[in-house]
């Protein structure tokens, strides 16, 4: 199989980022070198203002997912269909290929953490993880992906590892898998694991977006904060990653310390290069991976 | 455990309100138990504070950092974030400060922190088309006195006591603040044709026409009401103007001719 024909079974949309405010008007005027945007979906489910004005351009020229971060999965509340009613009609309106939020929960009676906050791994939480997910994507309509999430706490309770959780889950709902390397990076080191461990514990056929990112290593821990350029471990758990699932479409995540557009394509290019060099040999190497596909 | 269980603890921690989740966590590594759970008590507070911060830059230079500190942390713990929103945890703040020691004993405080919610509101209001001059002259005379109006959903009226606007002015240009004092005030602020927030200050005149456009009222109706305080022959003038103003600043959503 040769790259271009494995790109194309592959939903891969290339390489791009998290679209910011900052650039909203760069991306319009100088129509940068990016393959594609994520949008945090919660920024723009607003009535109406730049934030719409921009996206509506911004589409026309670029295929867009969404990000959410307060599906809030992983909660023992009811699911909140105010929410999902509204998330819908923005996935109506944008056309994403798919939609994400994360493996976590954010609220607990009605009250928001706004923070991504970590699950015991255990076979209650499984259940009650994947009847939602079903839940949800049935309502969608489109293709949902979890993605893992930073931890600097474990549970007790916990009956298995991470990746078993996650990767149970996503054969009992039928869900993908936004792949976030740094995350894994960032969890490993507070919680002692080998990230290949967790790499290799993922089916293959189940990651259709990749996140990388940067965090603040302060030695005794990390914590995920997405001000700094993606670390030099964390581009190698990328290559590893790419080797073990094949093309995925790929982007950088950056929320604070945002730079010039232009210092995010070139760590772009850093990832589009890794790719290149995994990818290059492959019509004469028999790939050992097989690409994700959608369920149409 | 239950995950509802372990979850109620968990957000009892958060909240500061427990200190039995630290049984439930693993103890492992360079951490211990209680730095972890640290991690995201701070994370939380943080990321509340941030908000308001954002939200309320003026209001924060008005208060000084010490202040803002002391109205951030009583209001995350009087009001805990009940909205998946971070853009709606400070709704409530205007009232917060007009009801709290210290700072209710200086209302143009609260009245800083409503203005500025008001310039929030009218960024992400729900878009519309905009009724143009042009759409007006269209309109045969004999259908003024029945044409009725529709604002744009961004359009806002905000009355104050007290000079907030003036001093939301000042420190936004880095000058110090006037001194507060008491006047009644009104102000009409609405994003503009470039998705702009603007605002400006509004006659007591300008303001009734403005309510009674909002409530529906015809321009018939509108221009009796001016003429109870202004001289007839002067209604006419005035009022169209107003309109034709208003249409240019693209705060008239449509006109309505039954
Ligand atoms: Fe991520």
């Amino acid at each position: 199989m040769t790259l271009d024909m494995l790109q194309q079974t592959n939903n891969f949309l290339g390489f791009g980022l998290g679209l910011r405010t900052q650039h909203f008007q760069e991306v319009i005027t100088n129509q940068p070198n990016i393959d594609w945007f994520e949008i945090l979906s919660e920024n723009f489910m607003v009535a109406g203002g730049k934030p719409r004005y921009y996206l509506d351009r911004i589409k026309e020229r670029y295929p867009i997912v969404m990000h959410g971060v307060s599906l809030s999965i992983g909660s023992t509340d009811p699911l909140d269909w105010n929410y999902l009613k509204q998330l819908k009609t923005l996935i109506n309106h944008v056309d994403p290929p798919w939609f994400s939020d994360h493996l976590c929960w954010t609220s607990f009676k009605q009250i928001n953490s706004h923070d991504l906050l970590p699950l015991p791994y255990t076979d209650e939480a499984i259940k009650h993880l994947s009847e939602r997910i079903r839940i949800v994507q049935d309502f969608i309509g489109k293709p949902m992906l979890l993605e893992n999430v930073s931890s600097y706490l474990s549970f007790k309770d916990s009956e298995m590892t991470e990746w078993e959780f996650l990767n149970t889950i996503r054969r009992e709902s039928g869900c993908f898998i936004l792949f976030d390397v740094n995350n894994i990076y960032v969890s490993s080191r507070n919680h002692d694991f080998d990230p290949m461990d967790y790499i290799n514990g993922i089916d293959v056929d189940s990651v259709l977006q990749i996140h990388l990112a940067g965090h603040h290593d302060f030695g005794s821990h990390i914590i995920d904060t997405h001000d700094h350029d993606v670390c030099d471990s964390v581009w190698e758990l990328y290559e590893r990653t790419l080797r073990r699932f094949g093309p995925v479409s790929t982007m950088i995540e950056r929320d604070d310390n945002i730079p010039e557009l232009n210092e995010l394509i070139s760590e772009l290019d850093q990832a589009r290069n890794i790719y290149r060099n995994v990818f290059s040999n492959l019509s004469s190497e028999n790939p050992t991976t097989k690409p994700a596909g959608l369920i149409e | 455990m239950k995950l509802s269980d372990l979850q109620q603890h968990f957000f009892n921690a958060l909240l500061n309100q427990e200190n039995n989740f630290k049984n439930y966590v693993v103890d492992q590594g360079a951490l211990n138990v209680e730095q972890r759970i640290n991690i995201y008590q701070n994370a939380y507070k943080a990321r509340l504070i941030e908000s308001i911060e954002t939200d309320h830059e003026i209001l924060g230079y008005y208060l000084g950092d010490h202040l803002f500190d002391e109205m951030a942390q009583g209001y995350i713990k009087a009001q805990p974030s009940n909205n998946r929103s971070l853009r709606h945890f400070s709704n409530q703040l205007p009232e917060y400060l007009k009801i709290t020691h210290p700072f209710k004993e200086h209302p143009v405080l609260s009245e800083l922190a409503r203005f500025e919610r008001y310039l929030l509101d009218v960024f992400d209001a729900a878009d519309a088309e905009r009724a143009t001059l042009e759409y007006l002259k269209l309109i045969p005379e004999h259908d003024w006195a029945d044409m009725k109006f529709r604002l744009h959903p961004s359009a806002q009226l905000f009355t104050s006591e007290y000079n907030c606007v003036e001093c939301w002015q000042a420190l936004k240009a880095n000058q110090p603040p006037p001194k507060p004092i008491n006047q009644l005030h009104s102000w009409l602020i609405w994003r503009n044709h470039d998705q702009l927030t603007e605002f400006v200050s509004l006659e007591a005149m300008e303001r009734q026409m403005l309510e009674m456009m909002l409530t529906g009222e015809t321009f018939a109706n509108i221009c009796n009401e001016l003429a109870t305080v202004m001289a007839e022959d002067e209604v006419s003038l005035f009022s169209v103007q107003r309109l034709i103003n208003w249409l240019d600043k693209g705060i008239v959503r449509s006109l309505i001719t039954e």
